[in-house]
Protein backbone atom coordinates (compact mmCIF):
# COMPACT_ATOMS: atom_id res chain seq x y z
CA UNK A 1 0.00 0.00 0.00
CA UNK A 2 1.54 3.30 -0.90
CA UNK A 3 2.59 6.14 1.59
CA UNK A 4 -0.46 8.03 0.08
CA UNK A 5 -3.45 5.51 1.57
CA UNK A 6 -5.10 5.33 4.79
CA UNK A 7 -6.32 2.84 6.48
CA UNK A 8 -9.21 2.41 8.46
CA UNK A 9 -9.80 0.15 11.18
CA UNK A 10 -13.37 -1.39 10.93
CA UNK A 11 -15.23 -2.81 14.40
CA UNK A 12 -16.77 -5.79 12.97
CA UNK A 13 -15.17 -8.16 10.42
CA UNK A 14 -14.87 -7.30 6.54
CA UNK A 15 -17.71 -9.06 5.70
CA UNK A 16 -20.11 -7.80 7.30
CA UNK A 17 -19.92 -4.29 5.37
CA UNK A 18 -19.27 -6.27 2.31
CA UNK A 19 -15.59 -4.99 2.13
CA UNK A 20 -12.92 -7.03 0.97
CA UNK A 21 -10.12 -8.45 2.76
CA UNK A 22 -6.83 -6.90 2.19
CA UNK A 23 -7.55 -5.75 -0.65
CA UNK A 24 -5.12 -4.97 -4.01
CA UNK A 25 -4.88 -2.59 -6.66
CA UNK A 26 -5.55 -4.03 -9.90
CA UNK A 27 -2.49 -4.24 -11.96
CA UNK A 28 -4.05 -2.63 -14.66
CA UNK A 29 -3.79 0.40 -12.93
CA UNK A 30 0.20 0.22 -13.36
CA UNK A 31 -0.53 -0.63 -16.79
CA UNK A 32 -3.00 2.75 -17.01
CA UNK A 33 0.07 4.66 -15.81
CA UNK A 34 2.46 3.58 -18.23
CA UNK A 35 0.49 4.41 -20.83
CA UNK A 36 0.73 7.87 -20.48
CA UNK A 37 4.45 8.36 -20.54
CA UNK A 38 4.55 5.77 -23.86
CA UNK A 39 1.63 8.13 -25.95
CA UNK A 40 3.70 10.81 -25.60
CA UNK A 41 6.91 9.23 -26.68
CA UNK A 42 5.17 8.05 -29.30
CA UNK A 43 3.90 11.30 -30.26
CA UNK A 44 7.29 13.12 -30.10
CA UNK A 45 8.99 10.33 -31.90
CA UNK A 46 6.50 10.26 -35.04
CA UNK A 47 6.96 14.11 -34.73
CA UNK A 48 10.68 13.99 -34.76
CA UNK A 49 10.95 11.23 -37.41
CA UNK A 50 8.05 13.30 -40.11
CA UNK A 51 10.35 16.71 -39.40
CA UNK A 52 13.15 14.72 -40.53
CA UNK A 53 10.55 13.41 -43.19
CA UNK A 54 9.99 17.19 -44.11
CA UNK A 55 13.34 17.91 -43.82
CA UNK A 56 14.77 15.75 -46.25
CA UNK A 57 12.15 16.55 -48.82
CA UNK A 58 12.99 20.39 -48.78
CA UNK A 59 12.68 21.79 -52.63
CA UNK A 60 11.63 18.72 -53.78
CA UNK A 61 9.83 19.23 -57.25
CA UNK A 62 8.88 17.14 -60.26
CA UNK A 63 8.01 17.33 -63.93
CA UNK A 64 4.22 17.92 -64.78
CA UNK A 65 2.61 14.87 -66.46
CA UNK A 66 0.01 14.21 -68.55
CA UNK A 67 -1.73 11.04 -70.01
CA UNK A 68 -2.93 10.50 -73.63
CA UNK A 69 -5.56 7.91 -73.38
CA UNK A 70 -5.35 7.60 -76.99
CA UNK A 71 -1.75 6.05 -77.18
CA UNK A 72 -1.80 4.96 -73.42
CA UNK A 73 1.39 6.89 -73.24
CA UNK A 74 2.13 9.27 -70.02
CA UNK A 75 3.71 12.19 -71.37
CA UNK A 76 6.41 14.41 -69.69
CA UNK A 77 5.87 18.00 -70.22
CA UNK A 78 9.21 18.88 -68.82
CA UNK A 79 7.58 21.82 -65.72
CA UNK A 80 8.46 21.20 -62.44
CA UNK A 81 5.91 22.27 -60.16
CA UNK A 82 2.76 20.90 -58.89
CA UNK A 83 0.26 23.05 -60.30
CA UNK A 84 -0.11 24.76 -62.98
CA UNK A 85 1.24 28.40 -63.03
CA UNK A 86 -0.63 31.46 -64.03
CA UNK A 87 1.28 32.74 -67.11
CA UNK A 88 0.44 33.12 -70.30
CA UNK A 89 3.84 34.10 -71.36
CA UNK A 90 5.14 33.05 -74.38
CA UNK A 91 9.10 33.16 -72.94
CA UNK A 92 8.00 31.20 -69.63
CA UNK A 93 6.62 28.25 -71.63
CA UNK A 94 9.04 25.13 -72.00
CA UNK A 95 10.30 25.04 -75.45
CA UNK A 96 11.39 21.72 -74.67
CA UNK A 97 9.88 18.77 -77.18
CA UNK A 98 7.79 16.55 -74.35
CA UNK A 99 9.27 13.09 -73.64
CA UNK A 100 6.87 10.19 -73.56
CA UNK A 101 7.71 8.42 -70.57
CA UNK A 102 6.40 6.59 -67.85
CA UNK A 103 8.75 5.12 -65.55
CA UNK A 104 11.45 7.40 -65.03
CA UNK A 105 9.78 10.40 -64.05
CA UNK A 106 7.47 9.15 -61.55
CA UNK B 1 -6.01 24.29 -70.24
CA UNK B 2 -6.03 22.24 -67.28
CA UNK B 3 -7.50 18.46 -66.54
CA UNK B 4 -8.54 17.56 -63.22
CA UNK B 5 -9.93 14.32 -61.94
CA UNK B 6 -12.67 14.32 -59.62
CA UNK B 7 -11.63 12.25 -56.30
CA UNK B 8 -13.96 12.34 -53.32
CA UNK B 9 -17.93 13.16 -53.63
CA UNK B 10 -19.33 16.25 -51.42
CA UNK B 11 -21.01 13.41 -49.31
CA UNK B 12 -17.24 11.86 -48.62
CA UNK B 13 -15.88 15.50 -47.88
CA UNK B 14 -18.42 16.52 -45.89
CA UNK B 15 -18.38 13.16 -43.90
CA UNK B 16 -14.19 13.39 -43.37
CA UNK B 17 -14.63 17.06 -42.20
CA UNK B 18 -16.93 16.69 -39.25
CA UNK B 19 -15.03 13.32 -38.22
CA UNK B 20 -12.00 15.13 -38.95
CA UNK B 21 -13.28 18.14 -36.26
CA UNK B 22 -14.91 15.63 -33.92
CA UNK B 23 -11.72 13.49 -33.82
CA UNK B 24 -9.30 17.09 -32.96
CA UNK B 25 -12.20 17.88 -30.20
CA UNK B 26 -12.06 14.25 -29.11
CA UNK B 27 -8.34 14.47 -28.67
CA UNK B 28 -8.09 17.67 -27.05
CA UNK B 29 -10.98 17.10 -24.35
CA UNK B 30 -9.94 13.84 -23.96
CA UNK B 31 -5.98 14.65 -23.03
CA UNK B 32 -7.72 16.64 -20.67
CA UNK B 33 -8.92 13.01 -18.60
CA UNK B 34 -5.37 11.49 -19.61
CA UNK B 35 -2.78 13.78 -18.67
CA UNK B 36 -3.17 14.95 -14.59
CA UNK B 37 -1.30 17.69 -15.22
CA UNK B 38 -3.64 18.91 -17.36
CA UNK B 39 -6.25 18.61 -15.32
CA UNK B 40 -4.60 20.45 -12.62
CA UNK B 41 -4.16 23.28 -14.89
CA UNK B 42 -8.24 23.85 -14.85
CA UNK B 43 -10.98 23.80 -12.74
CA UNK B 44 -12.97 20.96 -12.03
CA UNK B 45 -15.82 22.17 -13.67
CA UNK B 46 -14.51 22.97 -16.67
CA UNK B 47 -13.10 19.14 -16.53
CA UNK B 48 -16.77 17.80 -16.14
CA UNK B 49 -17.84 20.17 -18.77
CA UNK B 50 -14.95 18.39 -21.12
CA UNK B 51 -15.79 15.14 -19.93
CA UNK B 52 -19.28 15.61 -21.06
CA UNK B 53 -18.60 17.47 -23.88
CA UNK B 54 -16.12 14.56 -25.22
CA UNK B 55 -19.33 12.15 -24.98
CA UNK B 56 -21.37 14.29 -26.86
CA UNK B 57 -18.48 14.59 -29.50
CA UNK B 58 -17.92 11.12 -29.30
CA UNK B 59 -21.78 10.21 -29.78
CA UNK B 60 -21.83 12.66 -33.02
CA UNK B 61 -18.43 11.21 -34.69
CA UNK B 62 -20.53 7.61 -34.31
CA UNK B 63 -24.17 9.36 -35.66
CA UNK B 64 -21.82 10.83 -38.38
CA UNK B 65 -20.08 7.45 -39.34
CA UNK B 66 -23.56 5.44 -39.33
CA UNK B 67 -25.56 8.12 -41.05
CA UNK B 68 -22.89 8.52 -43.86
CA UNK B 69 -22.79 5.03 -44.72
CA UNK B 70 -26.84 4.81 -44.43
CA UNK B 71 -27.08 7.51 -47.03
CA UNK B 72 -24.47 5.90 -49.12
CA UNK B 73 -24.64 2.08 -49.23
CA UNK B 74 -23.26 2.14 -52.93
CA UNK B 75 -19.87 4.64 -51.98
CA UNK B 76 -19.58 2.43 -48.80
CA UNK B 77 -19.17 -1.08 -51.22
CA UNK B 78 -16.98 0.72 -53.15
CA UNK B 79 -14.75 2.23 -50.04
CA UNK B 80 -14.59 -1.42 -48.93
CA UNK B 81 -13.94 -2.72 -52.23
CA UNK B 82 -10.94 -0.50 -52.35
CA UNK B 83 -9.77 -1.26 -49.12
CA UNK B 84 -10.21 -5.16 -49.45
CA UNK B 85 -8.71 -5.59 -52.88
CA UNK B 86 -5.72 -8.05 -53.58
CA UNK B 87 -2.20 -7.00 -53.69
CA UNK B 88 -0.44 -6.44 -57.12
CA UNK B 89 2.92 -6.14 -57.48
CA UNK B 90 2.98 -2.15 -57.34
CA UNK B 91 1.07 -2.81 -54.36
CA UNK B 92 3.92 -4.81 -52.69
CA UNK B 93 6.92 -2.47 -54.18
CA UNK B 94 4.94 0.80 -52.93
CA UNK B 95 4.63 -0.58 -49.44
CA UNK B 96 8.50 -1.86 -48.91
CA UNK B 97 9.96 1.81 -50.42
CA UNK B 98 7.46 3.51 -48.12
CA UNK B 99 9.65 4.67 -45.53
CA UNK B 100 12.58 5.40 -47.78
CA UNK B 101 10.21 7.20 -49.74
CA UNK B 102 9.24 9.00 -46.78
CA UNK B 103 12.85 9.70 -45.74
CA UNK B 104 14.54 10.59 -49.05
CA UNK B 105 11.14 11.29 -51.49
CA UNK B 106 13.97 13.31 -53.99
CA UNK B 107 15.80 9.94 -54.75
CA UNK B 108 12.89 6.96 -54.29
CA UNK B 109 10.73 6.26 -57.08
CA UNK B 110 7.50 4.79 -56.28
CA UNK B 111 5.00 2.94 -59.15
CA UNK B 112 1.69 3.84 -60.01
CA UNK B 113 -1.39 2.38 -57.60
CA UNK B 114 -4.80 2.06 -57.73
CA UNK B 115 -7.53 4.16 -56.21
CA UNK B 116 -6.28 3.55 -53.04
CA UNK B 117 -3.05 2.88 -52.58
CA UNK B 118 -1.46 0.09 -50.60
CA UNK B 119 0.09 2.09 -47.71
CA UNK B 120 -3.64 3.88 -47.62
CA UNK B 121 -5.12 0.42 -47.25
CA UNK B 122 -2.34 -0.39 -44.66
CA UNK B 123 -3.72 2.35 -42.28
CA UNK B 124 -6.57 2.77 -42.91
CA UNK B 125 -7.53 -1.29 -41.69
CA UNK B 126 -5.38 -0.07 -38.35
CA UNK B 127 -7.68 3.22 -37.84
CA UNK B 128 -10.59 1.36 -38.60
CA UNK B 129 -9.67 -1.47 -36.06
CA UNK B 130 -8.56 0.84 -33.68
CA UNK B 131 -11.16 3.25 -34.35
CA UNK B 132 -13.89 0.52 -33.81
CA UNK B 133 -11.68 -0.48 -30.05
CA UNK B 134 -11.82 3.73 -28.98
CA UNK B 135 -15.64 4.16 -29.63
CA UNK B 136 -16.23 0.55 -28.38
CA UNK B 137 -14.36 1.52 -24.62
CA UNK B 138 -15.83 4.99 -24.66
CA UNK B 139 -19.58 3.68 -25.55
CA UNK B 140 -19.26 1.11 -22.88
CA UNK B 141 -17.18 3.46 -20.24
CA UNK B 142 -20.21 5.85 -20.94
CA UNK B 143 -23.00 3.46 -20.00
CA UNK B 144 -21.16 2.06 -17.22
CA UNK B 145 -21.20 5.32 -15.87
CA UNK B 146 -25.11 6.05 -17.03
CA UNK B 147 -27.55 4.55 -17.41
CA UNK B 148 -25.90 0.98 -15.87
CA UNK B 149 -23.17 -0.52 -13.82
CA UNK B 150 -20.39 -2.60 -15.02
CA UNK B 151 -17.86 -4.34 -12.47
CA UNK B 152 -14.61 -2.40 -12.28
CA UNK B 153 -11.99 -5.05 -13.99
CA UNK B 154 -14.37 -4.64 -16.79
CA UNK B 155 -14.04 -0.24 -16.71
CA UNK B 156 -10.62 -0.64 -16.16
CA UNK B 157 -9.69 -3.32 -19.14
CA UNK B 158 -11.91 -0.63 -20.90
CA UNK B 159 -10.20 2.35 -19.85
CA UNK B 160 -6.75 0.64 -21.20
CA UNK B 161 -8.61 -0.45 -24.42
CA UNK B 162 -8.94 3.13 -24.56
CA UNK B 163 -5.72 4.56 -23.76
CA UNK B 164 -4.18 1.79 -26.09
CA UNK B 165 -5.91 3.01 -29.05
CA UNK B 166 -5.60 6.75 -28.15
CA UNK B 167 -1.75 5.74 -28.95
CA UNK B 168 -1.88 3.80 -31.77
CA UNK B 169 -4.02 6.80 -33.28
CA UNK B 170 -2.33 9.35 -32.18
CA UNK B 171 0.54 8.55 -34.01
CA UNK B 172 -1.46 7.50 -37.21
CA UNK B 173 -3.37 10.72 -37.28
CA UNK B 174 0.04 12.52 -37.18
CA UNK B 175 1.14 10.88 -40.37
CA UNK B 176 -2.31 11.55 -41.92
CA UNK B 177 -1.96 15.00 -41.40
CA UNK B 178 1.38 15.24 -42.73
CA UNK B 179 0.48 13.54 -46.06
CA UNK B 180 -3.02 14.44 -45.87
CA UNK B 181 -2.92 18.43 -45.55
CA UNK B 182 0.33 18.32 -47.82
CA UNK B 183 2.84 18.92 -45.53
CA UNK B 184 5.33 16.40 -47.06
CA UNK B 185 6.49 18.18 -50.37
CA UNK B 186 5.78 15.73 -53.13
CA UNK B 187 1.61 15.71 -51.67
CA UNK B 188 1.39 18.86 -51.60
CA UNK B 189 -2.05 19.82 -53.21
CA UNK B 190 -3.32 16.75 -51.26
CA UNK B 191 -5.70 19.04 -49.60
CA UNK B 192 -7.85 20.00 -51.81
CA UNK B 193 -9.21 16.34 -52.25
CA UNK B 194 -10.59 16.47 -48.91
CA UNK B 195 -11.00 19.98 -47.64
CA UNK B 196 -11.29 22.02 -51.14
CA UNK B 197 -13.52 20.93 -54.51
CA UNK B 198 -12.45 17.34 -54.22
CA UNK B 199 -10.63 17.47 -57.37
CA UNK B 200 -6.90 16.75 -58.20
CA UNK B 201 -4.89 17.94 -61.45
CA UNK B 202 -4.21 15.22 -63.85
CA UNK B 203 -0.37 15.17 -63.45
CA UNK B 204 -0.73 14.70 -59.32
CA UNK B 205 -3.65 11.92 -60.19
CA UNK B 206 -0.39 10.52 -62.05
CA UNK B 207 2.06 10.73 -59.78
CA UNK B 208 0.04 9.47 -56.74
CA UNK B 209 -2.43 6.40 -58.26
CA UNK B 210 -1.45 6.07 -61.42
CA UNK B 211 -3.50 3.17 -62.49
CA UNK B 212 -6.60 4.90 -60.86
CA UNK B 213 -5.71 8.06 -62.77
CA UNK B 214 -5.46 6.19 -66.15
CA UNK B 215 -8.62 4.48 -65.58
CA UNK B 216 -10.36 7.38 -64.97
CA UNK B 217 -8.75 9.57 -68.20
CA UNK B 218 -9.63 6.71 -70.92
CA UNK B 219 -13.44 6.79 -68.96
CA UNK B 220 -13.88 10.15 -68.81
CA UNK B 221 -16.31 9.63 -66.45
CA UNK B 222 -14.93 11.65 -63.82
CA UNK B 223 -12.58 14.26 -65.73
CA UNK B 224 -13.21 18.10 -65.46
CA UNK B 225 -11.65 20.35 -68.17
CA UNK B 226 -11.12 23.62 -67.18
CA UNK B 227 -10.31 26.17 -69.76
CA UNK B 228 -8.13 28.43 -67.88
CA UNK B 229 -5.94 29.56 -70.11
CA UNK B 230 -2.73 28.12 -68.08
CA UNK B 231 0.05 25.93 -69.29
CA UNK B 232 2.58 24.57 -67.13
CA UNK B 233 5.36 26.56 -66.58
CA UNK B 234 8.54 25.87 -67.31
CA UNK B 235 11.02 25.26 -64.30
CA UNK B 236 13.02 28.03 -63.68
CA UNK B 237 16.48 26.71 -64.28
CA UNK B 238 18.43 26.53 -60.64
Amino acid sequence: MSSSSASTKVFYPEETYELIKEPKADPILDLLDVAKPIAGAAAAATVVGLGVSYARGAGYKRDYTKYDPKTGETINLGATVNEPQTTTDESETSTEEPTKDGEEQR
Amino acid sequence: MTVYIKRNTLQTRLTHGCVAISVILLTLSGLFMFVPALAAMVSADFIIFLRNAHRVIGLVLIAVIVLSSLASPKGLGHFLKNYFSKWDDDDKVFAKRFVPYMLSPKNVDMPYQHEVKSGQRVVGWLLFIMGFCIILSGVVMFLGTTVTAFDASTMLIMRLLHDISFIVLIVLLLAHIYLGAGVFQPYKGMRKTMFGDGMLNESDALYHWGHWAREELESGKNVVVVDDGVEPKKAQEA
